[in-house]
């Protein structure tokens, strides 16, 4: 995925950070990544509809939205991204192909030929709420199956 | 409405303007994107995202929204520098040289609440008049309340 990211830090949820820290470590990390995972969809599903509008879309660039999610060793942290993969267009045979990472920058930000068109911000300002709300959510719901509500 | 009071409110900035006020008196300051033949170091802003604050009554009038600065430049310095500048005027340093968040009435009428440097990169170099140019991006929210 792309270098250029904006990291979202979540905090204040003390309650959940203390059960997560009482699990044992495996089981910990894949409540993490259980509740990231839907969470970081949404993003992804929004960026996805969003870089199918425009002119000249082949929706090669909009099949190219990959998630990631890691875990620390021993750590209550997990990280989720969303970004587009480095895949070239098979479609496109010319000597220099642009990956779909290059084609996104290139369409978020612009270039001094081509005006920017934002659909990476606008998506994650849109559904910032939403996937705090499901990760949240989720990973309240997988600590009161363990513990108990 | 806040894109002119940008504009006004860069164009004064006596660091901004010492690098981008061309001769008629007019800033190298465009929204969207550069003209054709244009000329460095210029900067090119706009709006990028938004995010509405609903209050009882509905839409509230303090607005949150995402700005992009691009600056360019015909090197990499200057570019930067550009750069630098903006950010001062926008997020002004104290008198520690610490940089603080932006509060003031601008030239149209706007009033800025805060702003918050989000994203400061460099752009990979163009293509562009006279060889290869530079450009160092900026996205900077800005709350504020639109003038009528």
């Amino acid at each position: 995925m792309a270098d250029n990211v904006v990291t979202v830090h979540i905090a204040g949820l003390d309650d959940l950070e203390r059960k997560l820290y009482e699990l044992p470590t495996k089981f910990a990390q894949q409540a993490m990544r259980r509740a990231i995972a839907p969470a970081i969809k949404i993003w992804k599903d929004e960026i996805h509809s969003q870089a199918l509008q425009g002119e000249y879309e082949t929706g090669f660039m909009a099949s190219q939205v990959a998630t990631k999610i890691t875990t620390k060793a021993r750590d209550e942290a997990g990280t989720g991204m969303v970004g587009f993969t480095t895949k070239q267009n098979p479609a496109r045979h010319e000597k220099h192909v642009p990956n779909a990472s290059n084609e996104a920058f290139w369409k978020e930000f612009g270039t001094v030929h081509q005006p920017a068109r934002p659909f990476i911000r606008p998506a994650f300002e849109a559904k910032a709420p939403a996937v705090l709300e499901t990760f949240t959510s989720m990973l309240k719901q997988i600590l009161n199956e363990v513990f108990g509500a | 409405m806040i894109e002119s009071g940008l504009y006004q409110f860069l164009a004064a900035d006596g660091n901004v303007s010492g690098m981008v006020q061309a001769s008629g008196g007019q800033a190298r300051i465009y929204g969207v994107m550069l003209p054709k033949n244009y000329l460095l170091p210029a900067i090119v802003y706009m709006s990028a995202a938004s995010r509405t604050i609903e209050s009882l009554k509905g839409p509230n009038a303090l607005e949150m929204r995402r700005f992009q600065f691009d600056c360019y430049g015909q090197t990499y310095a200057q570019s930067r520098l550009l750069s630098r500048y903006v950010r001062n005027a926008l997020c002004p340093l104290d008198n520690n040289g610490e940089p603080t968040s932006l509060r003031a009435v601008l030239p149209d009428g706007s009033g800025v609440d805060a702003t918050q440097i989000l994203i400061d990169i460099d752009k990979p170099y163009q293509e562009g008049e006279g060889g290869y140019i530079f450009c160092a991006l900026l996205d900077v929210e800005i709350a504020f309340v639109n003038a009528n």
